[in-house]
């Protein structure tokens, strides 16, 4: 066994590991950079080919499963219909009494796609999908599936998009409390991978075991109404006067294999507003 | 180009597409093997540092880039060749046995997921969640399949 930094022959490999190192720092510290998107739109192509042949195995693995939860789900949602339609009956008409103005929330395109990739390690999880700029998928469209949110776009090749989902410690979603209205913003915390943590809750709202969190469409980024997870806990936030909700998301996203992505890129008026009052003050 | 510079990029690349597309998806309570980690031991344990630095290079940049880890792979893998090199048994001079070889791929896997550990906390991912898993049982697992491809290729 040879001692290490004992040839005088090894300072070539001293200097390329050197340059290999200095390589790699570049690439960690640039990877965000305007400059690397379409290196990285390339690898979103390449990934995809590579996993499309194993998303079909996939699918058909998951299919009946599916397809049994989505037969349940079917005859709750057959019962919560018909009570809605009375309801939304009884809405429409209240509204009309009180002249207040309508505004339509979900009339947005949907288009199915196919998990064609999945990066689910912990570090930088990511998912691929089947549909590109060629499919009209933009930057930012939330993906969801039947049971609730699944993530957004943040890249798009021709035929591909990169999804980031909410398992990533970058996710950020505007959500509210379904009974009681209460807003805050769910993010992961990189500690369970089935925990979401939703922060910014007043401690004084009282918070139920059970309860729904969805998407409060407050960001422009996410419509409202989109189911993101069930409450299992609350804890106090340590210091401040608000309390973290822990939720158990709806969507397993290592079972998935089909989702949709919603063509929705928020209203651009009211994002408008908003930069304008952040420049103002 | 040399006939065995082409050689080498073809396995390098094969190698890389068979962790792609084989080994990643082989997950056991949460670790997965790292086949190119294996591969690059065989280097190190046959071949000049120089070379084995070369192979750790390309094929983790290939990792990085199809893997949006973006510079992860490069510092852990180069790191670990240019680091472990010396400490590796030349399979030249000695045959191993099953044992042996289970260990040195151990402790250079563990060697290699700590430093791929301490880069990602660097890159501001946190990893709190996949820590242990990362560490034991990647390498464990990375032993395993390391020992058996080398138990095989010598029979």
């Amino acid at each position: 066994m040879r001692f290490p930094f004992s040839q005088t022959k090894g300072i070539k490999d001293h200097i390329l590991t050197s340059v290999f190192i200095f390589l790699g720092l570049i690439m960690l510290v640039s990877r965000h950079d305007e400059g690397l998107q379409n290196v990285r739109k390339a690898s979103i192509t390449v990934f995809s080919y590579l996993e499309e042949p194993l998303s079909n195995i996939r699918v058909y693995r998951t299919a009946l499963k599916t397809n049994r939860q989505l037969h349940e789900q079917n005859i709750i949602l057959l019962d919560e219909l018909s009570r809605l339609r009375s309801a939304r009956e009884q809405n429409i008409e209240l509204k009309r009494l009180l002249d207040f103005k309508e505004s339509s929330e979900h009339d947005v395109d949907i288009l199915p796609v196919k998990v064609v990739g999945k990066n689910l390690t912990g570090i930088n999880n990511f998912m691929s999908i089947n549909v590109g700029s060629n499919d009209s998928v933009e930057v930012g469209m939330p993906v969801i599936n039947p049971s609730g949110l699944v993530g957004r776009v943040v890249d798009v090749s021709a035929n591909y998009a990169q999804v980031m989902p909410f398992l990533n410690p970058l996710f950020r979603v505007s959500s509210r409390i379904q009974e009681t209205r209460a807003y805050g913003v769910v993010s992961w915390e990189s500690q369970k991978l089935d925990e979401l943590v939703m922060n910014y809750v007043p401690q004084t709202i009282p918070v139920e075991i059970g309860a729904i969190v969805e998407t409060s469409g407050y960001s422009q980024k996410f419509p409202v109404n989109i189911p993101i997870g069930q409450v299992i806990r609350t804890a106090p936030d340590p210091g401040l006067q608000t309390q973290r909700i822990y939720l158990k998301p709806f969507v397993s996203l290592f079972e998935i294999a089909e989702a949709s992505v919603m063509k929705y890129t928020g209203n651009p008026e009211v994002d408008s507003l908003r930069i304008n009052f952040m420049e103002r003050y | 180009m040399p006939y065995s510079a082409l050689k080498y990029i073809l396995w390098a690349a094969l190698v890389v597409l068979l962790q792609l597309l084989i080994f990643r998806h082989l997950r056991f309570f949460g670790a997965e093997p790292d086949f190119v980690l294996v591969y690059l031991i065989w280097i190190m344990a046959t071949k000049d540092r120089t070379t084995a630095l070369y192979h750790s290079a390309a094929m983790a940049f290939m990792l990085d880039v199809i893997l949006d880890h973006w510079g992860i792979h490069i510092l852990a893998k180069v790191a670990t060749v240019f680091l472990a090199y010396n400490f590796i048994p030349k399979i030249t001079e000695t045959k191993l046995l099953f044992t042996q070889v289970f260990f040195v791929i151990l402790l250079v896997a563990l060697f290699h997921n700590l430093i791929f550990l301490g880069v990602a906390t660097f890159a501001q991912s946190r990893v709190d969640i996949i820590f242990w898993n990362f560490l034991i049982g990647n390498a464990f697992f990375t032993s395993i399949i390391g020992s058996f491809v080398y138990l095989f290729k010598s029979n």
